[in-house]
Parts: C-alpha cells; sequence; structure tokens
C-alpha cells in the first residue's frame, strides 16, 4: 500500500542527501574546526547548498539549505537564526541562476560557491560590526580569509554531490 | 626342462655363493669401512636422496608451517591484543598522571577558596566558527551547571562563563571573546578596570582593558584579577597579565592589551565553580 504512495527513489536519495550533510558537518565540526589558515577556520556548508541547487534545482537545494543552516545555527552559538534563513536562500537563488543564467560546469559551480561563501562570511561579520566599528578590517580580512579557505572544499563538495545527483537520478 | 636348471640352475647357485662369499670375505676384511660397491651406490645414491631428503623436509617444514600456521595466527593475534591493551594502559596512566597532578593543584585552589563548589569536566571541542570564542565541554544540568557559571583552569584562572547548558553538554564562551565584560582589579595597587573582548585581539587571543581607573597607574607585566563586583564572578580568579598599554596624549591609560594567563587552545580539561560565596 505504502510502495504507491511514497516514491522510494525520491526518499533514497533525500537520505543520502542528508546523509552526506551529517558528513560534512561532522568534518566542518571536528577536522576543520582545528585546521585554520592564519588562525581563520573553513565554512564550505554554503558551497556544498549551491552544488545541491545546481544539480536538483533551487527548490531541493533550498531545502538542503534549510537542514543545513538548522544544523549549522545549532553548531555556531554565536548564530540563532542566520544560518537557517541564508542557506535556503542561497540554495533557491543558486538553482534558479541554474536554471535560466548560468551552466552547471565546474567554473560556474565554483564562482557561485565564492559568492555564496562570501556573502555568508559577510553575514558573519555583521554581529561584530555592530558591537564593534573599529574592528571592521580585520572583519573584512577574516571574511576573505574565510571564503578563500573554503573554496578547496567546495570543489570537493561539488564532486561528490555531483556523483549523488548522477547516482540519484540514473536509476 | 630338467636340462635347463642343469644348465643355467647351476650356474647361477655358483654365481650367488660365489658373490655372497667375495661379500662376507670383504665385510670381514674392511672391519667397518665401506666397499667398492657400497662406494660407487652411494655415490650414485646419494644425490638423488639429499634431493629426495630436501624436499622431504621442505614438505615437512609447508605442512608444519601449514599446520601450525593458524596458531600462530592466533597467537600473533592475541599478542596484538595484549600490546594494544598495554598502549592503552601507558595512555591511561599517562592521562591519569596529567590529571591527578591538575586535581592535586586544585585541591591547592580548593584550600584557599573554602567556599568554592567545582565541577570537573573535560573540553569536548572547540566552536568552528571564526566569529566568536567558545567551546564545548563534557558536562551540563546534568551535573548541575548553569548558564553563568565561571569556568577555571586548576590553577584558578578563568578562562571563561558557561553561556548555554544541555543536559551532558555545556558551551562556554572564552575570556577573549567579544561579548566579555569583566570587572577587574589591576597590579598591585588594585586598580580597577573592565575587561572586554575586542575582536581583532581575539584572533590573536588577547584581551582589551579599559575603563582604567583615572587615578591608578598599570605598567607592562601587572596581573589582572577578577574584582568580584557583581557577583558575577568570583573574587580574585586570575585572567592574564598587561602585555602593552596605550596612552593618551595627556599620558592617561586609554587602554591596556592583557595576555591570558593560560593557552586557551591547549585546554583539556576545566574546573566548573558551581557555588561561591559572593563578596559585598
Amino acid at each position: 500500500m505504502f510502495a504507491d504512495v511514497i516514491d522510494f527513489k525520491k526518499l533514497r536519495l533525500a537520505l543520502v542527501y542528508i546523509l552526506c550533510l551529517a558528513v560534512m558537518m561532522f568534518f566542518q565540526d571536528t577536522v576543520f574546526a582545528r585546521l585554520g589558515l592564519f588562525g581563520v577556520k573553513m565554512l564550505f556548508i554554503p558551497a556544498a547548498c549551491v552544488a545541491v541547487s545546481l544539480f536538483e534545482g533551487g527548490f531541493r537545494g533550498g531545502l538542503f539549505g534549510l537542514l543545513a543552516g538548522l544544523l549549522c545555527d545549532l553548531s555556531f552559538p554565536e548564530s540563532t537564526f542566520l544560518f537557517t534563513l541564508l542557506f535556503p536562500a542561497i540554495g533557491f537563488i543558486s538553482g534558479l541562476a541554474a536554471e535560466f543564467w548560468i551552466s552547471h560546469s565546474f567554473t560556474a559551480y565554483m564562482a557561485t560557491a565564492g559568492f555564496a561563501l562570501l556573502v555568508t562570511a559577510l553575514c558573519q561579520m555583521v554581529r561584530v560590526i555592530i558591537v564593534e566599528p573599529g574592528s571592521a578590517l580585520t572583519c573584512l580580512l577574516t571574511a576573505l580569509v574565510q571564503t578563500l579557505w573554503s573554496l578547496p572544499m567546495a570543489a570537493v563538495s561539488y564532486t561528490v554531490i555531483k556523483r549523488i545527483s548522477r547516482w540519484g537520478n540514473k536509476r | 626342462m630338467k636340462a635347463y636348471l642343469k644348465k643355467y640352475g647351476i650356474r647361477l647357485l655358483i654365481v650367488v655363493f660365489l658373490v655372497v662369499g667375495i661379500l662376507a670375505v670383504g665385510r670381514s676384511v674392511r672391519d667397518g669401512g665401506a666397499g667398492l660397491l657400497s662406494n660407487v651406490s652411494g655415490a650414485i645414491r646419494t644425490p638423488f636422496q639429499k634431493v629426495a631428503t630436501a624436499v622431504v623436509s621442505r614438505m615437512e617444514e609447508l605442512y608444519g608451517y601449514v599446520y601450525k600456521y593458524d596458531n600462530l595466527v592466533q597467537e600473533n593475534e592475541r599478542l596484538r591484543a595484549q600490546l594494544a591493551d598495554l598502549e592503552n594502559q601507558i595512555r591511561a596512566n599517562d592521562q591519569a598522571m596529567e590529571e591527578n597532578a591538575r586535581l592535586r593543584e586544585l585541591l591547592n585552589l580548593q584550600q584557599k577558596h573554602t567556599d568554592y563548589t567545582f565541577e570537573s569536566a573535560k573540553v569536548v571541542s572547540w566552536n568552528a566558527s571564526n566569529w566568536d570564542s567558545s567551546f564545548t565541554i563534557s558536562k551540563g544540568s546534568d551535573s548541575g551547571l548553569e548558564k553563568g557559571d565561571s569556568v577555571v583552569t586548576e590553577y584558578g584562572v578563568l578562562v571563561g562563563t558557561i553561556t548555554e547548558v544541555g543536559t551532558s553538554w555545556s558551551t562556554v564562551e572564552t575570556v577573549v571573546d567579544l561579548d566579555t565584560n569583566i570587572g577587574v582589579l589591576v597590579g598591585n595597587e588594585q586598580v580597577s578596570g573592565i575587561l572586554e573582548g575586542d575582536y581583532t585581539l581575539m584572533r590573536s587571543q588577547y584581551m582589551k582593558l579599559s575603563f582604567v581607573a583615572e587615578t591608578g597607574q598599570i605598567i607592562t607585566g601587572d596581573i589582572v584579577i577578577t574584582s568580584g563586583a557583581g557577583g558575577a564572578y568570583p573574587q580574585g580568579l586570575i585572567l592574564g597579565t598587561v602585555s602593552s598599554v596605550h596612552t593618551e596624549a595627556a599620558g592617561q591609560v586609554e587602554y591596556a592589551v592583557v595576555e591570558p594567563f593560560t593557552k586557551l587552545d591547549e585546554l583539556t580539561q576545566i574546573f566548573v565553580i558551581k557555588d561561591y560565596q559572593v563578596v559585598e
């Protein structure tokens, strides 16, 4: 009975994406929380949202972003709703862009992901700027390094998500 | 047939007797040494025997190897397990010794501050964010921890405050975090001031000392301790030392940079002050 109601193909794909996100979050919070470039740590989850949007469309990318945002807000004590709001937006807009304006190529992805990473870092820095306007330059530098340092893992995310998407849509 | 037996039978018997006779005489003469025939046959046989022996012994070894292999594998596994156990024991002993040293220091601290109630906890992980300085510890509300509790090292150095409490975990915001605001006393003169978090300094694990009393004078190397004013923090907890002083043109202290007494990145175990007597 349930077999008619549930699309197991979609369900399996969703579960794989959730598993993938869990693994990414694990690495983000453990290994990469210790690996810094000039003391700055990476945050590559927004890039994963872009990748999912690119291959699965804006809606699914947005849903992935929502889940990723919730987990990031739980993980980062300084933010309460920032990521929960930002990541779905990143996911959806990236999907929209992929639908109409940009290709699904790696270069296009890296450009979009880089932009998403920078927007995330800038949003994170707003709170600090409000509390302490004098530290704007340090904040900007940190945001830039965070973006650049996240790019290698963004590239890895692209490869992983592309494979998942191909696997999910092939069957 | 009779003729055949007579002809060949008798000849054969003669030859046999001759040979036996010769052998018997030869054996009695050589007194234990090898005869010619023996030497010749031995010379021919020996290489074959050697090869055969080698093959057999190899086969025996192989058989023994196959037979004993399982036992050896089991023994190897057992030894590996023993080695791993011993290594674990050594590691556990090292950790226990380190913890013991920390607890001894804590005991000294407890003797000095009998009003403190401590709860020991491990640092589980550091926050991955670049925009604050916090870490997660292994104890929470189950152990009686509350938001606002002070977190110190075994030497009584204040490292942070609990900002979020779960059942079995808590988040500690360190003293270098942007949101830090602690009333402090500086140096021998006990000059009052406010220790604040500063984002630029936070990146290099330093703190900012502001609102220094006009009458006071502070110099590099002065020790900064909590004043206990307001009751948010226990009085007398060490925070760090003044590493540089920035003055205005009139000579008045604008702010000072304070270096924490402890390397925050290297923290593995901390102690939460659950309860203490507030000094009015």
